[in-house]
């Protein structure tokens, strides 16, 4: 039934450190050398690792136990905590490595898919499908230049936002404000990486584009990258496409 | 004896394969994440099956199991829904999901394992037998009893 590709669970262990021997590590490697579907596979289920790790990255194994009364005042104070740490890195203009300060709240990213005429909020580390349209919204507190390109899991760009321009586009200070059109996605399946980024003054797509191909070069694991290495405030939203049935 | 640090320990290293399995009974990632946990509860809390030396993910999938299957229950009475129409299906496809897990709630666990080790990780007869420490012969036979009765 597996036509000579290793089962899900041996992927999936392969993951793990010295889950497997050296012999079926090597198996594995050597598989997946000729198999594109089997790397899909892999990239998948690494990719779904990181979500989970990312998204429970401890046990709650005191869950069957009443809440202590101090946790309340546990939670305010890390508020406090918090919103004292983001209010030093709001004043000192370094709110991301090498990024740029704007005025007012940070600049956010979201967008909405169209799903065979559903439409839903989009989130990171979504499934999205191959042929699902892809709207994106900002906002932002001042005017800026903003441009959006995508990077899939064997390295390709495509340029999301402005499209049919060399460089990014002015857009004005507000609140989920959507950009014009919408984005078809392509029939790639695997992880992919949307990074947007915002700046003061015009930006070539080309300048960006190179970015993301040095870092893809650095790691050649999309999970990996999170920031690039230009000026401007970056975003970066992970998500992933599945086949339909999947 | 098991203790909070290996359970810590397992689900660091097997989290994401008990997720899986979860998610491909329950067929929703919120309800898989929840049982998730619970499986890791249950077996801090149950660590009997625990045995430091043997490989525990067969052990934790039979906890996975049960887990969601009492979690499909549950939902089935509570939401007045059939748990197969809860959400899409991650691991098969729709009908073989609804097919085989309408019918492997009345089966031992370990006809469980097997069905679910062949259907949902696509793994050979070997492998299954190699991992639940039985016969390929006996692996054989559990399939062919399951497929017969769920057909009848």
């Amino acid at each position: 039934m597996n036509n000579g590709c290793p089962s899900n669970l041996k992927l999936s262990l392969s993951l793990v450190d010295n889950e497997l021997s050296e012999k079926e590590r090597a198996d594995i490697e050597s598989h997946l050398s000729g198999c594109a579907r089997c790397r899909q596979r892999i990239e998948k289920l690494k990719f779904e690792r990181r979500s989970l790790y990312e998204r429970i990255p401890r046990l709650d194994l005191e869950e069957a136990r009443p809440r202590p009364r101090w946790q309340p005042a546990l939670a305010a104070a890390c508020a406090c905590l918090l919103l004292a740490i983001g209010l030093w890195f709001f004043w000192s203009g370094e709110d991301r490595p090498g990024s740029v300060a704007f005025k007012g709240e940070a600049p956010a990213l979201s967008f909405r898919v169209e799903r065979q005429g559903r439409v839903f909020e989009g989130r990171a580390h979504m499934q999205l499908r191959p042929g699902d349209r892809v709207r994106f919204a900002y906002s932002l507190g001042e005017n800026a230049y903003l441009l959006i390109i995508n990077l899939d899991g064997e390295g390709k760009t495509t340029a999301y936002y402005p499209s049919g321009s060399d460089e990014s586009l002015a857009v004005k200070a507000g609140q989920k404000v959507f950009l014009p059109g919408s984005i078809r996605l392509d029939q790639y399946l695997g992880p992919e990486r949307i990074f947007a980024v915002f700046t003061r003054k015009p930006l070539s797509v080309s300048e960006v584009e190179s970015a993301v191909d040095r870092a893809w070069k650095r790691t050649r694991d999309i999970e990996k990258i999170e920031t690039l290495s230009i000026e401007g405030y970056q975003i970066t939203i992970p998500i992933i496409k599945v086949k339909e049935d999947e | 004896m098991i203790t909070r640090s290996d359970v810590e320990d397992l689900y660091r290293r097997y989290g994401h394969v008990v997720f899986r399995r979860c998610r491909a009974i329950l067929g929703r990632e919120d309800e898989a994440e929840d049982a998730m946990q619970e499986v890791f509860i249950r077996a801090l809390k149950y660590g009997r099956g625990f045995r430091r030396g043997k490989k525990p993910l067969p052990w934790l999938f039979t906890i996975a199991t049960r887990v969601c299957f009492d979690r499909r229950r549950l939902l089935a009475r509570t939401t007045g829904l059939q748990a197969d129409a809860v959400a899409d299906p991650p691991g098969l496809n729709p009908e073989q999901r609804v097919l085989v897990l309408r019918h492997l709630e009345k089966f031992d666990s370990l006809t469980q394992e097997i069905v679910l080790c062949y259907h949902l990780e696509e793994m050979t007869m070997e492998e299954i037998a190699a991992h639940v420490g039985r016969s390929r012969k006996t692996v054989g036979k559990k399939l062919a009893r399951f497929k017969q009765e769920s057909q009848s």
